[in-house]
């Protein structure tokens, strides 16, 4: 971020506000206000410009809850994090400082390292936060009156410690949500209301916060755990649960106890060879068997420091054969039930925004105020573009992409799904090698490149390139958009856009192409191609080094070639030009020109040695003999490009000149343009007779 | 050195505080800018106007940033004193009574403190 995030301090002593503003740091703006009053005004004139509040409590005019009630009146506490700097420890004053919204506390003395962490993550929690929760986050607050927020912000800090994705916590979610609702339909067996329901699937993102408690080097280790290791990471469940057993103000919540049950109990197995208390069946709460469940789940498909993710299929497989723990068969058959679904939402959920709908809908019954309704329109709308933009990327085919940079990830349309055999979310795709086997690294910077190179007014740009799909190579034409912030100081912040397989379009472009310039029966290219290659060669430009650069021309024709045709027919004429286009080939190197340019007259070009007579008696020699009994007598008129000429239709015309002479004095051989005198150049100025007007067909190829 | 003086003349907790400020400047920095605050004349006049909230306010200021410098014999003093002047949800202060008693002890650190500093 190039522009700095701008915190406002405010506190009565100028003293106190020196020193948190010296302690933070020069790496973000720093606004003060001196008392209540002056906080309101810089709120007001600043709005979410501000990106935290640093509040006191004791200041006079309007102390800090003061401030923190017109924080809430307005709706800037939704937007705006804001951390009490207090003295105070006393639990009323807490719960009364929860109540009113804040989010952290810094007790005095400070300290600055204490005063920096928490500055930080409270920026980044609310940025994350805000990228993921987007633009329900206003609705989840409203409808759980601010519960989900400190809820969410709990377990992810949790999950901050642990390194896991942003999504695990909604994964479990959603599974939890969808595994109840599926059993309430099934069965009567567990007394469960939709606000049951409602309530376990938020309680299910507390089921880790005992992990708090485990060192972060047991956490995040990458290989095996030991024994004394793993004994360790087991306590984080009676860990958790104890947390929340020991809360003095809020432990006979509903949501609380809900909590508490799931942290205790989501290691527990049907079988009873769970931990910590090894409870069996359905002494195991109903709520912490569906989190467990969806717990497994999340862990299997997704990638973790000691494993790669399973695929759906997969994961459903090991649960379904008992290899990743005991469960409830009544929770299994609904897992069953919910499979389809279950990968679906889950793949979908990136932004989390599909789970909030469903809850909201689920909740729906429990909203009385009016302004929720314009709330649920709005959410509506945006369910029904995601819909829309899912049919139509489904409906063609083309891989739908964002790619966003902070943090690197990229969602892919879902028929590359199945497509380019890739997640549809990929996080950090510039290291992922699959994304990059697939792509190319070479491909993807160059794309990378062209993106940040981009502007504000010229955001788009398209490349060609091309992809491994399955085994093989395929074109796809790229059409992007670079996303930028604002118009002062733009930063990078990703990109839009798709991937058009052109490959059948390309393959049909290079056929036509080929057929545009090759002879269909030999294969060697026409004339028409022959003559623009040969010009290029000969160059007309001024950069051409007329002295050096030299080429030879020859025009070889098949002596007898018309009894060829009438004797065994045009089918074995056809095979006698095949294979003497093939003898042609092989007697020159690869860059020379082969061309057929009339029915058995075939033209060669390639640079010219300083004597060039050696090199023709080689070829002509190389291309005399037989073919299945019919002899093979070539004849052919060779002229030089060289400081005199440079035109190919002049070249051209001076070969044919020289072969006409050639068929006239005897077949076989070849004859050079400049070994004819004046005279025998001048009878055919006019160009009536020459080899290519027609000599076989007229008179001698008899 | 001066700053290890300057601690050992005023009783103050020089080690704690470099734990938690980290740096031997910004120390020094905001020993100095202490002589600036007005929590102390806020307190004096406060008192004497007989404006009791604005009192506790001065004592509550000056017992945070004596804590937050570690300069701890005023911190105690002047906890003391606003733990008296603290005023319950009625407006009235905890033990007015004491304040008269408190008041010297808060003068005698701050004094100490002033003079301390003055040789940093």
């Amino acid at each position: 971020m190039s522009e700095k995030q701008t915190i406002l301090i405010v506190d009565d002593s100028m003293l106190n506000r020196a020193l948190l503003a010296d302690m933070i740091g020069d790496a973000y703006r720093i606004i003060e206000a001196e008392d209540g009053k002056q906080a309101v005004a810089a709120l007001q004139k600043e709005g979410a410009g501000i990106s935290l509040v640093l509040l006191d409590y004791v200041m006079p005019q309007m102390n800090g809850f003061d401030v923190l009630e017109v924080m809430n009146k307005n709706g800037w506490i939704k937007d705006i994090p804001v951390i009490m700097v207090s003295a105070e420890s006393d639990a009323a004053y807490i719960e009364r400082a929860y109540e009113l919204g804040v989010t952290d506390f810094i007790n005095r003395p400070y300290d600055v390292n204490i005063v920096r962490r928490r500055v930080m993550n409270t920026l980044m929690l609310y940025q994350k936060q805000r990228t993921l929760m987007g633009m329900v986050a206003d609705q989840v607050y409203e409808r759980e009156k601010s519960n989900n927020l400190m809820v969410y912000i709990l377990s992810h800090i949790v999950e901050f410690r642990n390194g896991e994705s942003g999504m695990h916590v909604l994964n479990v979610q959603a599974m939890t949500e969808m595994i109840l609702t599926q059993l309430m339909r099934l069965t009567d067996q567990y007394p469960l209301t939709t606000e049951d329901i409602s309530l376990i699937t938020m309680a299910s993102s507390l089921h880790d916060i005992g992990k708090i408690a485990i060192p972060e080097e047991i956490l995040n280790k990458p290989g095996r755990f030991t024994d004394e290791e793993f004994a360790i990471m087991k306590t984080h469940s009676a860990v958790g649960s104890d947390m929340l057993d020991d809360l003095e103000l809020y432990k006979d919540e509903k949501l609380v106890r809900v909590a508490r049950d799931i942290c205790r109990w989501h290691h527990e197995r049907w079988d009873g060879r769970g931990y910590p208390d090894g409870l069996a069946g359905d002494d195991i709460p109903i709520s912490a068997q569906v989190v467990a469940l969806a717990d497994v789940y999340d862990a299997l498909t997704s990638r973790r420091v000691y494993k790669p993710p399973f695929s759906h299929e997969e994961a459903l497989r090991m649960i379904r054969e008992g290899e990743c723990g005991a469960f409830n068969p009544l929770i299994l058959e609904c897992l069953e039930a919910v499979a389809d679904d279950l990968e679906k939402r889950l793949n979908h959920g990136i932004t989390g925004r599909e789970i909030s709908i469903d809850s909201l809908h689920l909740s729906e019954a429990t909203l009385d105020n009016g302004d929720a309704e314009a709330s649920s329109r709005t959410l509506e709308l945006l369910d029904y573009e995601r819909m829309k933009y899912h049919f139509f990327a489904s409906m063609s085919n083309e891989v739908q992409f964002e790619f966003t940079e902070e943090p690197p990830m990229i969602v892919l349309s879902d028929w590359s799904d199945h497509k380019l055999d890739l997640p549809e979310i990929i996080m950090d795709p510039y290291n992922d090698e699959a994304f990059c086997a697939t792509f190319g690294q070479e491909n993807l910077q160059k794309l990378s490149r062209l993106l940040r190179a981009t502007t504000i007014d010229d955001p788009v740009i398209d490349m060609e390139m091309e992809a491994t799909v399955g085994d093989e190579l395929r074109w796809f034409h790229v059409l992007a958009r670079a996303l930028w912030s604002g118009p002062s100081d733009p930063v990078y912040l990703g990109s839009i856009g798709k991937l058009v397989d052109i490959d059948d379009r390309q393959a049909e472009l290079i056929d036509l192409q080929f057929k545009a310039y090759h002879d269909p029966l030999t294969e060697v290219v026409n004339g028409a191609f022959a003559r623009k290659v040969i010009a290029e060669r000969l160059g007309s430009g001024e950069a051409c080094d007329r002295h050096r650069d030299r080429h030879v021309l020859a025009l070889c024709d098949l002596d007898f070639f018309k009894q060829a045709n009438d004797t065994y027919g045009h089918q074995f004429g056809d095979r006698v030009l095949k294979h003497f286009a093939e003898r042609l080939q092989e007697s020159v190197r690869g860059e020379d020109v082969v061309a057929r340019v009339g029915g058995d007259e075939f033209l060669l070009c390639m640079e010219c040695p300083v004597d060039p007579r050696p090199l023709i008696d080689r070829i002509h020699r190389s291309l005399e003999g037989d073919f299945e009994g019919f002899p093979l007598s070539v004849s052919m008129g060779v002229a030089i490009a060289g400081s005199d000429v440079r035109d190919y239709d002049e070249l051209f015309r001076r070969a044919d000149v020289a072969l006409y002479h050639k068929k006239r004095g005897g077949r076989s051989g070849y004859v050079f343009y400049s070994d004819l005198d004046e005279e025998e150049r001048d009878l055919l100025l006019e160009g009536a007779h020459t080899a290519l007007s027609g000599i076989d067909r007229d008179e001698s190829d008899q | 050195m001066s700053l290890e003086i300057a601690y050992a003349a005023m009783g103050g907790d020089l080690e704690t505080v470099r734990g938690r400020l980290l740096t031997d400047e910004r120390i020094e920095k905001f020993a100095k800018i202490f002589l600036q605050d007005t929590s102390m004349q806020t307190l004096e006049s406060a008192l004497e106007a007989g404006d009791l909230p604005e009192a506790y306010r001065g004592a509550h200021t000056l017992k945070g940033v004596s804590r937050d410098l570690g300069f701890t014999p005023l911190f105690e003093a002047a906890a003391a004193l606003s733990d008296a002047l603290r005023l319950d949800d009625a407006g009235v202060p905890a033990n007015v009574a004491a304040v008269p008693e408190l008041m010297p002890a808060v003068r005698d650190a701050y004094s100490t403190v002033v003079d301390a500093i003055a040789i940093i």
